[in-house]
Order: C-alpha cells, then structure tokens, then sequence
C-alpha cells in the first residue's frame, strides 16, 4: 500500500503552528518527548519508545573469521527492519530505502565512530572473533525513527553480556553461563543520535513527529556523545527549491547538552537492570512486563492462573472402551467436522498410517476413520506398547 | 500413565496485555503469556493489490517479523497458521474485494510462541472491530519425557525434557479445534488427552479475552 498523501490542510496547519511556536502535541520547538526503556529477559534486549515511536533491539554475538585487513578485531552489524506493523506503507522482505538510511547513519554513528571496543572480541587472531549482530525493529512509526533506533542500539549494546571463552591453542570453549558469568562489552564512549526538523519560515524544531518530518523542508540529524564530541552528521534537504540558513551551529549546543542528559538517563537505567540481574532481585526493575501499567484502561494483568481439570479419565477410557466394542459408536462420540472426510484406505495405506500414528503430528483423525475391527487391534495394540 | 490420575492441577502462565498501545494500527494488542511476548497489529479491510484480490471474500495477509534476522520457514509456518486460523473466524464474505494486514512481531521467546502469536492477533482483531463468527483461542501443552505426564503452558525450561507439544487452538462457540499444530511422538491416547485437556484450558483464556474487552469497551 502507498503512503497518504499529506493534505494542504495538514500542511498548511502544521506549518501555521510551528510559525507561532506551538506544536501538535504542545511541546515548546527544542523539547524532545519522553524516552522509555524496557530490557527483555535475555542480555542485550531492549525495547525503546520515545513518545509513540517504539523499537526493538536485539543483539546477539557468534563467533567468525575476522576480515584479512583487520585480522585482530571483531566485526559489528547493524540491520534495520522497517516492518509494515511499524507503518502501512512498508513492506516486508526488500529493504527499502528509508531503511538503508536509517542503517547507514546508525553504522556512522556507532561503528564508525569507533565505540565499541573490537579488539576486545577477538580470540584467535586471523582466526576467530566474536561478531556481533545488531537487529532493530521499529514496531510503530510516529516520526524520528532514527533517533529511537539510536537510543535502541546503545541501551542494548550496554545491557549486552557475550559468554566467555578460553582458548588452548587448537581448541576454543564457549562457557555457558552456568560455567562462567558472561562479559559485558567495552564501550570507549557513548553516541546517541539527535534530530532536528527546518520549516519554510526558518523555525527548527527537535524529536519530529511523523507529521512535521514530512512538512519540513530540511533534515539534521546529529550524533553525539556525552563528552560533546561529534560523531555523525546527516544534513539533508527534503524539498528541492528551499534553502536554509546555518542550522547546525544554531542546533548544535542544545543537541550536546540534551545527549549528555539522555546518555546519562540511558546509563543509569542500564545499571539498574544489570544490578538486579546479578543480585538475581526481580523487585524493582524495567522488564517488558513493567511496560504494561497496570491501572491503564486498555491493560489487563493476571496472575498465575491455577486450574483444576476434571477427570479426564474416566469418560475417555469409557470411550476407549466402546471403541474396542464397538467402532460405530466411537464415530459418533468423537466427531470434530474432519472425521467424515476421510474416505475408508485400503488395507496396506492403513497400516502404514497405524504405524505413524505414535509419531505422526497430523493424526488426530487416526481414531476416528476406523471402520473395520481388524485394523482397530493394531492400533489399540501400538498404544499398549508405546504406554 | 496419566489416565489414572484422578485430578490434575495446572498452572498458566500469568498473562498480560496491552490493547491499541500502536497508533498506526487499526488494532494492536501486546500480549505476554509468562516471558513470551508478541505484539500484533491490524490494518484493514483495505485496497489490494489485483493479483491478491479476491471478489468474494476478505483476504488475509500476515506477516510474521522474528527478533533476530531475517524470517526462517519456522516463521513462516506460523504465518500460514495464523493466516488459516483467522481465516475461519472471521466473517470473509462480508468485505469482498479488500484486505486485511496482520502483523506479528516477535519481541521474546520463552515457550509457546505459536499459542500466544495466535492468541495476540485474536486480541488484535477484536480490538479492531472486525466482525467475526467466533474468537479463538490456542493452548500449548507437553508430555514430559521421564513421566509421560501433561504439562499446560510449558515455559522454555520445562521444554528441554518434553517427548512432544502440541499447540491447538480452539473455537469460542463449539469449542471444535481450528487448529493443531504437534513436535514429537506419542500415542494416540495422549494425544488425545492433551486435545480434551487444552480444551477445557482455553475457556479461561476466552474468560480473560472477555474480561479485557469489557474493561475497555464498556467506557468506549
């Protein structure tokens, strides 16, 4: 499906509102929305929303030869998946553009700006390092996909523990966890990306929603670290015909000062998830079950719900019973709509499907198609061994 | 052998959910049975594309994103499943000509995926408002290994010494399986004491479908 088309009324509102200063959403034009992170049950998992814009990220490690240029360091992989759950007009399968742009930034932010430690990850040199595996889903998009992917990434890469492994000169043992505790990653410093949106009459604001990303005329997108240091810059006009004045020296003390705070934000809910983690205290923590609040109308939260099952036994054997005795009756009695349709097979097909019967995992109808006693014993006669 | 037990005991896993919690979906539900987590998302009925199209009845594409790379044939195995299950529960014939999206998304596995992808796009889908003949509901269950005995909506532990797990899902009304879904090998009468034992199962989770949609509904 293809993408609305922005109507003028939206355009045209859209653009009267940030002429006066005021957003759809009634925050001042440098505000971003408020980030929330959730971490899954396995290292390196988080879940990331940044007002309605939600993302999934998942990294994971495997252990591969290095490339011959750099036989002493680990590789990083970043892939994006802008799934049609995140908006209609994605599609699932082909990478399409807005994807490519959002891992090519993510690459410049976090790999090439050299921030994780990759001579860390290798264990042979010229033979085995750890590569690693960034995997981020957006689930829903409401504007500034990069900047929640970004936030994504680095919560995950901090949360992310890879298991240990000693090398005897030949061999290489993977310790499980139960063996030995697994190993954070080396991070040198800490990169976020930060947004900014330029309108026809000048005004730039921070954290897009959808709507305004497709109302502005020009995009930046900076990435920065918590020491105030540059590490990617994206500037990208979306209109052809307009030019705007210097945004990047205009923006770039706010985006500073706004991704030491969010670095800071980040850290500190990272080290909260990891202590309980190692103190095993599942008290106080931000996992996906915390995402869900409980006092919120759409929200339903059970407990464990503990049933008592009636006698399965009795009517069951009774019906064993009866088709023991008596074929026609169990027809009757376990009729699920498909018995009918299987016609009566011939001797031989019959006793092969007997026989797959214990481990065939579409044999349901196997008690019912039954008609003649014969071949009723050898399935009776199976299950007795079988138990 | 599990026929001479005369009660059994089980436990679900706590089950948790979000409704409408994505604004882009026409219907959306986080759901979580225990750590198993999937969120889905509806769009629809809509335009389609001509060669999809079909003039008597709605049709139904899923797609299935798993959390790390890209989709496996087990992903697609329950896309065809989840396809095939709400096929029969909703109302085709009345939006001929378009479409519906169900996307799934896998946020954390710890057993029972398939029952709770099933169980989330159910929820989806009443959230969304289209018609349908009936809710379902699916129950995941396994013989253990050493005992032969049944375990309702095993976790991801309880799943290393399982001898087999069925998944079945169940309609509303009749309580008649739409769907089966087995790996591993058992006899006949296990198999078929797991299909009567998920099925009285599932009334619960159509108690909770019905709890969390008259929470919100009665306010709408």
């Amino acid at each position: 499906m293809r993408e609305v088309p922005l109507t003028n009324c939206e355009r045209n509102f859209v653009n009267k509102c940030i002429e006066e200063e005021t957003r759809l959403d009634g925050r001042r034009l440098l505000q971003p929305r408020p980030v929330k992170i959730y971490f899954g049950s396995k290292w390196g998992c988080c879940m990331v929303s940044l007002g309605h814009t939600k993302a999934i990220a998942q990294v994971s490690c495997d252990i591969r030869q290095p490339k011959t240029f750099r036989p002493n360091e680990g590789t990083i992989y970043i892939n994006v998946e802008l799934a049609p759950l995140a908006a209609q007009h994605f599609e699932s399968g082909r990478q399409s553009e807005a994807a490519i742009l959002i891992s090519r930034q993510l690459e410049k932010c976090f790999k090439d700006s050299k921030c994780v430690d990759l001579e860390s990850l290798c264990i042979v040199a010229d033979k085995k390092v750890w590569s690693l595996r960034i995997d981020i889903n957006i689930i829903n998009h409401d504007g500034n996909l990069i900047d929640c992917a970004s936030i994504a990434v680095l919560a995950a890469l901090m949360h992310f523990h890879r298991p240990d492994v000693t090398s005897t000169g030949e061999e290489i043992i993977i310790h499980p966890a139960s063996e030995k505790d697994f190993l954070p990653l080396t991070l040198f410093h800490y990169p976020v990306c930060v947004s900014f949106i330029t309108f026809e009459n000048g005004n730039t604001i921070m954290d897009p929603t959808y709507i305004e990303e497709r109302v502005g005329v020009a995009e930046l997108t900076l990435g920065m670290n918590s020491y105030r240091e540059l590490c990617s810059l994206h500037f990208d006009y979306l209109t052809k015909t307009m030019t705007v004045e210097d945004v990047i020296s205009a923006v770039s003390n706010h985006a500073a000062n706004y991704a030491t705070k969010l670095v800071q934000d980040i850290k500190e809910a990272v080290a909260k998830d990891v202590q309980s983690r190692y103190k095993k205290d599942d008290s106080d923590t931000s996992r996906f079950k915390e995402s869900i609040q409980t006092n919120k109308i759409t929200t339903m939260i059970s407990d464990h719900i503990s049933i008592k099952l009636q006698k399965w036994d009795e009517t069951m054997i009774e019906d064993h019973a009866e088709i023991e005795n008596n074929n026609k009756s169990c027809i009757i009695k376990h009729e699920e709509g498909s018995a009918e349709l299987i016609s009566v097979f011939d001797d031989s097909i019959n006793k092969e499907e007997s026989f797959n019967s214990t481990y065939d995992s579409d044999s349901d109808n196997q008690c019912l198609e039954l008609s003649n006693p014969e071949k009723k014993h050898i399935i009776i006669d199976l299950v007795d061994d079988s138990d | 052998m599990v026929e001479e037990d005369t009660e059994i005991d089980c436990v679900l896993r706590p089950m948790n959910c979000e409704i409408n919690l994505l604004s882009r979906s026409d219907g959306s539900t986080m759901f979580m049975q225990g750590d198993t987590t999937i969120v889905a998302g509806i769009n629809g009925p809509m335009e389609v594309k001509s060669q999809k199209m079909a003039y008597d009845k709605l049709s139904i594409e899923v797609t299935y994103t798993p959390l790390t790379g890209p989709a496996k044939v087990d992903d697609r195995l329950i896309e065809t499943y989840i396809r095939e299950s709400c096929e029969s529960a909703i109302l085709v014939s009345l939006h001929p000509n378009t479409m519906i999206c169900i996307n799934l998304q896998e946020v954390q596995d710890s057993g029972g995926l398939l029952a709770c992808a099933i169980n989330a796009s159910c929820l989806a889908l009443i959230n969304s408002g289209l018609s349908m003949k009936f809710t379902i509901a699916a129950v995941s269950c396994m013989i253990e290994k050493e005992t032969g005995k049944i375990i309702m909506d095993p976790d991801n532990t309880q799943l290393k010494n399982a001898k087999a797990e069925f998944t079945y899902a169940f309609d509303s009304i009749n309580k008649d399986i739409v769907c089966c879904h087995s790996v591993g090998r058992f006899s006949q009468s296990e198999f078929l004491a797991s299909v009567d034992k998920c099925k009285q199962v599932s009334q619960f989770i159509f108690d909770f479908y019905r709890e969390i949609t008259k929470k919100y509904a009665n306010t709408v």
